[in-house]
Formats: C-alpha cells, structure tokens, sequence
C-alpha cells in the first residue's frame, strides 16, 4: 500500500502512533550525526 | 603650473591668433557659438567667445564690450587679469574692466569649454594665457505657474519651473533662515546637470545628508534628463512598484518635506523635485489636506484611503464575487448582475481585463493626442467603452460602472506616481481573483503587504508609522490632527528636532 | 541582528494561539461548556506560557534548541534538540493541510488543494525571507485590525437575532468530568503548548524588561477571545450543531442574515488566511532556526526554504481525508507527541536547572 507509506499519515497515526515517535527519533538521531560532524569540524578549524 | 598646463596642451599658449585657432577647433561645426573681437586702446587685441542665445546680449554689450573698449593700457587688463589668477579678489577685475555679475579665470581649456557651454562669455587676450569668464548667461524661460500634475483650491499658486536658481529661490523664499542649506551637486558625463540638496541644517535627519549624497555620487551617467533617472538611481529597491521617493511640482510640498527633516533633490532642468525619504502614507496626503478645515481632511484623507483599496481590489472584487461566490451577493443584486450579464459572452476575468485595459488605453490616449484631437476622441471613446459596448451585449453594465469608479479612484492619489503603482498592481490582482477567488485576493494582498513592509526608504520603513506603528505618529495618517495639537515632526525623520511649537496653542476666547 | 518590539511579541503571540482554533472551534469536547473549558485551559496555558519564558530567562536568554545540548551535553542534547524542528515542520504541514482543506470545502468548490498549498506557502516563504521582523510588524498590524472584524462580526449577528444563550444553559450540567477532559490534554496542548516556539522568538526581542507581562497578556487576550467565540457558537447553533460541526465559526458566519449581509464569509476568509498566516511563518521561522543552530550556517534563509519544502512534502503526503485529519489532532498528537515534546522535555529542564547550577557550583 504506496499510500500509507509515511508515518505521518493521519491513518498510520490513527494506527500506530509509536511509528511517528519512532520517525521523529530517527529523524532526530540522523540529524544529530551532521550535527556532530558539522561541529567537530568547527572545532577543528579553530585549532 | 602655468607652464605645466601648455606643455600637456591643455591651457593656452598666449598667441590670440593660436589660442583662437584652439577654440575654434574644439568648437568645430558649432554654429551657435560666436567669436567677436576687441581691441583695447592700446592697440592690443582679444576675442569674446559665447554662445548666442544663452547670453544676455544687452548686458554683454554694457559691462563688457564697452569697458574692454574704453580701457586705456594693456597693463591694466593684464595686471588685474594677473592678479585675479594668482587668487586676488575677482571683484578687482570687475573693478576695472566691467561690472559683471560673477568674474573667474580658468587656466585649462576644459574647464573653459564647460564654462562656455553652460554659457559663460570667455574673454581670451593677447600675451595672456588665462581665460576670463564672464557669467552672464540667461536664456528663454517658462515662468512661475501654477503646477499642472498638482492643482488646489486652496493654497499657493506657484510651482516649480525648469530653472535651477529660480526652484531655489521659491524654496528659500518660505524659509527665511541661515538654518536652510543648499547643497550643490553635479551629475552626468556629459549633460553636467546641476543638481541642489536642500534641508535644514538643524532639523534634518541623522545621516540623511551624507546617505543622499553618498548615492548621488556613486551615479556614472551621461546625461540626466529629468529627476526620474536620479530617483531610479538612489532608490532603495529598484524591483519596486512603488514610488520610494516623492517627486512634486508645488514648492509648499517641498519646503514641508524639509521642515520635517526630510532632504530635497533640486535637478536642473526639470520642475520636479524629490523629496527623500518617502513614505506611503504621503502619498495619500495632499498639501490642501493642511490649509483646510482639519475635519473636512479628516475625511477627505478617510474618502482617500477606501478610494485607495477600490482603485487596488474593486474589479478584482467583482471577478472573483460573479465567477466564485455568488452564493455571497445579495439575491437581488444577483439578479439585476446576472441579468445584465445574460448576454455577454465572456468570463468575468476577460470582460474586466478587456474594459479595463481599453480604459487605461483611453487614457494614455487623452494625454498623448495633440489638444484639438483629444476631445473628440475622448467622447468616442466614452461612447463606445460606456454605451455602444453594453448596447451590443459585449461586456454588462455593471462592469462599466466597476471600471468607470475604479478609473476615477485612480486619481486620487495627490502624488501621480503612487496612482501609478496602483494601477499597475490591480492588473495582477485580476488575475488572482479570476483564478483563486476571494482567497486570491487576499493572497495578492498579503504579498502587497509583505512587499511595503520590507520596503524602505533611505532606511526609513516605507508605512511607518502605521507599520511599525508609532501612535504620535497617526496624528498625521488616517486623521489630521488640527494644528494646534500637531506639535511635534513625525518621529521618523524629525528625530534631531521633534518640537516644532509652543505648547498650549489652542485658542480659546478670552476671559471675561 | 534584526529585533522586534515587545508590542510585536504580543502580537505575534496572540495572533499564533488564536491560529485556526478560531475556525475550528476550541475544546468542542465539552459541548455548551466549552467556553469554561477553554477559560481554564487559558489560565494554565498562561502558567505554562510562562514557565517556558522562566527556562528562557534563566538559561541566560538560550533558545530552545540551545537548551537541550546545555543541559545533558553534546551527545544527549543534540538528539533531543533535533526533534523539535523535525516536529514544527510536522506542525507547518498540519496549517498547510487545514489550508488546502478548508478553501476548497468553503469558498473554492473547483479549485484543487495543491494550488492552494502551493500559493499559500509560497506567500509564507517570501514573508519568512525578509525575516522575523517582517513577520512580526504584519502581526502588530493584523491584531487591531482582527479585533475589529470580530467586533463587527459580533455585533452583526447580536443584531440580526442570531444568539440564543438559553443554549448555554445548564452550565455545567453535565458535570467537570468532560471540561476537564477537554482541557486536558488538548486545551493545554494545542496553542499553549505550541507556544513554545516563542523560546525562539523571545531571543529577538529588542527590551526585554516587562517580557512577561506582555507575554502573560497575549496569551490572556488570545484565551479569552477563543472562549468568547465558543461562547457565541454554542450560543448560536446549540450544542449538538457546535460539536458536530467542523468548522462552527464558519458556520456562525453563515447564519447572519442582516439586509445586505448574506453571510460574512470574508470575513471568516481574513481569519483563516491571517491567522494561518502567521501560524505557519512562526511554525517554519522556528524551525529555520533550529535547522540553522543544529547545522550550522550564517543565514536563515537556506533553512527556511529548507523547511518550507519539507513541510510542503509532509503535507502532500499527510491527508487522506479531512475527519481522519482532525482526529488526528484530537486523539493521537496530543497525547503522543505534544505532552512529551512540550511538558516533559521542558519539565526535566526545569528541574535539571538547579541540578546544573548545583554541578557548576561544585566545580568552582
């Protein structure tokens, strides 16, 4: 079922809610990486 | 210095015959320019060179001419010739030679050459290797008349006209004061166009001054025509729409500018100034507004404002109410539209596209067509557009009278340019309703607004001070204030000095 | 650095917590008591409100983002402050959706809902490319001008005989159990809670002396104005049409009928075209300064962008139908996303506070 792909869909979350929640740590998890990555090479830059 | 200048062959070399010569070439193919020749008593030789018509014949003839040819010795024009040019007093040379008003002497021909063509008489001498300019121009000029773009019923008469010096005189003729300072600039490679700042020392903006002539000076044009090529060059957005910098013909206008610290642009050549920084809200302020009755202008400026929005949404209105919501007009007023409207056979959207466009057509017409044509056009196209077209079922009689009110709207703004900007913008807006409805336009509007908040003009927001409000600010917006309670500038740019009365003005009867 | 005045702030705030509760109708659970629940709701909103406001001042002025990696450190905080602006683009593309849905079932019958979505967002984005500040200035202008609609609008159908308060009655009839059901969690949540994102704007105020009070007073004012809407649409339309409806506002619009008014649809147009608005531009500007934060870069205006078409995507993606839409605020966000994102989180900052100080003061 192509339509109910994403996990924000307003039936998935009518179904299952913690697929949401896990999308948005996954997400929050993914974004942190470049966030780590971005900022070691600041650091690195100031030494 | 004297000998520097021949060796690059950029002064004169003292021979009269040689130093003609030298003129004559840089001057070839120049018929307006003419060259007469003197001799002093002494027997000594020397040309004037002018240009006719841009010199004041008769006085050439008395301060000059007649002197030069009185003059005893050769010792005297050349020693006060001398003297002048090592940084003497000019008023000696006058002193002995002519009474003329304004006397230089220039060592370089360049400067010569300008000096001629914004029509100075030089006077070249033999054995002398100075130019002695003469300012003795005058030319045909309009005089003083009422401003057609700016009529009043009340107020003042008298507009600018083309003439640098006689703007000037208009504006300082209402401001008696030391306080006002004019600023001389000039602009174009090849028009040399002079051009004048004008404010009050005291009153004007911080930085205002330095920022105008900082933009003024960064211009590389050729010629300067009209004060428009200046406002398109020192404007703050030019991807604008809307005019950020006021250009008025009435001298009254100008001098208010500066009297709320605002910075004046005189260009020569043209009867329009500009007026910097320029907000929207003046645009919709018409200089009547304050020698009328201040509640009269209330609502004159409250009738301004709904005229305004009309000229902007009134058809787009109509598109979007006949061909989305008709569930939203009255029943009956549905019928006699739709009624009129039985016949026709296009979609709203092109019916008022079509009617508005041959409207704005007519209009253009009006101004271009040469006078005895222009009436009968007129009533042809009245005609046509408001009778013939509705009779032959080709557009509704509602919309004639939508198009006809906006195209009255469209007037209303005391400042042409900002009609302008209006009219423009309510082809867009058409567009919009014809496509999205109502939602539409609000959509247009919203960008409109987004666009005027971020505009700004010589740093000043260009709808302060309604956005960011300023509540001392709206005396002057919306209402007008009567002028006992106006006490101070606006905020925005009379910062340096926000008094502008005494306290307790009001009058009141006397205590018996 | 671009600032904004303290009467923008508020602006700004009530505007965002009216949003589209105004169209919506607020706490509708509570049938004719709707308006007490709402009351309620905005008296703790406000505490809430404020409590945001105290973690703000007493991290020395940090945005919400800055908190999480302040407190629990690089690799704790980073992941937590990441969900935040992954969570307003999820809150953006919501607007978007109410937008593209409430257009075309009220006024645009033919229109579809893309165009919609595409043009209104096109509108924030310009808007969010000139900054806060150009946000911030339409709010201090649409604020008066959304009071005296409502003014109007009041008065209009007050005259045209449109209100029945006997429709109010019995007040608390049915006991507190469905108010407090209503405030809890979604009256708390929804708006207030949302509110959190002014942790952002707050950083942008030029004088912050007397920021509560103005905050306090926009949340105050946007409360008290939706309870009084609920009161009038229960009022107007009775219980059972004021729960059943979607958008009762609209339909409290419709019911007028004064001589040349048919109906006030344009008005209710304004509502929801200004209040998305803003909505949403305070929605993608926070999360544009997350993004910007947590990435790193100088200007916000890739990550607005960014945002935007993220939101964009979210929401083309999102509805299959509108009911299962607004059940989905209803049921599922509240209580899943909502209480732990915006109460939670900040509640162990709250208390990991004087936990921090306390570490800091052992270290010196």
């Amino acid at each position: 079922m192509i339509r109910h792909f994403f996990s924000w869909e307003s039936r998935n979350l009518l179904a299952a809610p913690w697929k949401f929640q896990l999308t948005l740590l996954v997400g929050a998890l993914l974004g942190s990486v470049i966030t780590w990555i971005r900022w070691k090479k600041k650091s690195k830059k100031r030494n | 210095m004297n000998s520097k200048a021949r060796e690059d062959g950029t002064g004169l070399t003292g021979k009269l015959e040689e130093d003609l010569a030298l003129f004559q070439g840089k001057m070839e193919r120049c018929s307006d320019v003419e060259y007469h020749k003197f001799t002093l008593q002494s027997g000594k030789q020397g040309y004037l060179i002018f240009i006719a018509g841009m010199t004041d014949d008769t006085r050439l003839q008395m301060e000059v001419i007649d002197p030069l040819s009185r003059m005893e010795s050769e010792q005297d024009l050349s020693g006060t010739l001398k003297t002048a040019g090592n940084g003497g007093n000019a008023k000696d040379l006058s002193g002995s030679s002519s009474d003329a008003g304004q006397l230089r002497t220039e060592m370089e021909l360049e400067q010569g050459l300008t000096g001629l063509c914004k029509g100075d008489t030089i006077a070249i001498l033999d054995g002398c290797r100075k130019i002695l300019l003469v300012s003795l121009s005058k030319w045909e000029q309009r005089s003083v008349e009422e401003p057609a773009s700016e009529p009043v019923i009340r107020g003042a008469r008298d507009g600018f006209t083309e003439s640098l010096q006689t703007n000037t005189t208009l504006i300082r003729r209402r401001l008696a004061t030391p306080d006002l300072k004019v600023e001389s600039i000039q602009v174009g490679t090849l028009s040399k166009t002079d051009m004048e700042l004008v404010y009050l020392d005291s009153v004007v903006m911080p930085g205002l001054v330095d920022e105008v002539k900082q933009r003024i000076q960064r211009i590389v044009i050729d010629t300067v025509l009209e004060s428009g090529y200046i406002e398109e060059l020192i404007c703050d957005n030019p991807f604008s729409v809307f005019p950020q910098v006021i250009n008025t013909e009435r001298p009254d206008r100008a001098v208010s500018g500066i009297v709320e610290g605002k910075v004046v642009i005189l260009v020569d050549n043209t009867p329009f100034v500009l007026v910097v920084p320029g907000l929207f809200v003046e645009t919709l302020q018409a200089s009547e507004d304050y020698y009328q009755n201040y509640i009269f202008s209330t609502m004159t400026r409250f009738l301004r404002l709904g005229l305004a929005i009309g000229a902007l949404v009134f058809p787009s209105i109509y598109i979007a109410l006949t061909t989305f919501h008709q569930e939203m007009i009255p029943a009956s007023l549905l019928l006699s539209i739709a009624a009129s409207r039985e016949a026709v056979p296009f979609p709203a959207l092109i019916e008022a596209i079509l009617m508005e466009a041959s409207f704005e057509g007519l209009r253009e017409a009006g101004i271009r067509l040469p006078r005895p044509v222009g009436q009968a056009v007129s009533i042809v196209g009245a005609l046509v557009i408001g009778q013939a077209a509705v009779q032959a079922g080709i557009v509704s009689a509602t919309l004639v009278i939508v198009v006809s009110f906006t195209g009255i709207a469209s007037f209303i703004f005391p400042i042409y340019s900002q009609g302008l900007a209006f009219r423009v913008m309510r082809f867009p807006m058409m567009l919009l309703a014809g496509s999205l409805g109502l939602y539409g336009i609000f959509l247009g509007l919203l960008v409109l607004l987004i666009h005027l908040v971020k505009l700004r003009s010589f740093g000043v927001p260009y709808l302060s001070p309604i956005i960011p409000l300023q509540a001392a600010g709206l005396k002057d917006v919306f209402v007008r204030f009567p002028w006992w309670s106006m006490k101070e500038r606006p905020l925005q740019t009379g910062k340096a000095n926000l008094r502008r009365m005494k306290g307790n003005m009001r009058p009141r009867p006397p205590k018996s | 650095m671009t600032q904004i005045s303290k009467y923008e702030m508020f602006a700004l705030l009530a505007l965002f917590q009216l949003g589209t509760t105004l169209i919506f109708g607020f706490s509708s659970d509570a049938g004719r008591d709707a308006w007490i629940a709402s009351g309620i709701s905005t008296l703790f909103g406000a505490g809430l409100v404020l409590i945001y406001l105290f973690i703000f001042k007493a991290t020395g002025g940090l945005t919400l983002v800055e908190w999480f990696p302040w407190i629990f450190g690089k690799w704790l905080g980073t992941p937590l402050a990441w969900l935040f602006p992954l969570l307003f683009i999820y809150n953006a593309a919501r607007i978007i959706s109410d937008v593209r849905f409430l257009f075309p079932v009220t006024i645009l019958n033919r229109t579809p809902d893309w165009i919609i979505g595409f043009t209104f967002l096109g509108v924030v984005i310009y808007a969010l490319l000139g900054g806060i500040e150009v946000i911030a200035r339409l709010a201090g202008f649409f604020l008066p001008l959304i009071y005296i609609s409502i003014m109007l609008e009041v008065t209009l159908l007050a005259s045209s005989g449109t209100f029945h308060f006997a429709n109010l009655l019995p007040v608390v009839g049915e006991g507190w159990g469905r108010i407090w059901k209503a405030v809890w969690p979604l009256g708390l949540m929804q708006t207030f809670g949302e509110s959190i994102e002014f942790a952002i704007i707050w950083s942008y105020v030029g004088q912050k002396k007397g920021l509560a009070l103005w905050t306090a007073g926009g949340t105050l004012l946007a409360g008290f104005s939706i309870a009084l809407m609920d009161l009038l649409a229960v009022s107007g339309l009775g219980e059972m049409a004021f729960q059943q409806m979607m958008y009762p506002a609209f339909a409290l619009l419709k019911l007028s009928n004064i001589n040349y008014f048919d109906n006030l649809d344009a008005i209710g147009i304004i509502y929801l075209v200004v209040n998305a608005f803003i909505k949403m531009s305070v929605h993608l500007f926070s999360a544009a300064v997350c993004l910007r934060y947590l990435i790193g870069g100088k200007s916000e205006k890739p990550m607005v962008v960014t945002a935007s078409l993220m939101a964009l995507f979210v929401s083309m993606t999102m509805v299959i139908s509108f009911t299962e839409h607004l059940q989905v605020a209803k049921q599922i966000i509240p209580y899943h996303v909502w209480v732990p994102m915006f109460l939670v989180l900040p509640g162990i900052v709250l208390l990991a506070l004087p936990v921090r100080k306390w570490i800091a003061g052992l270290k010196t």
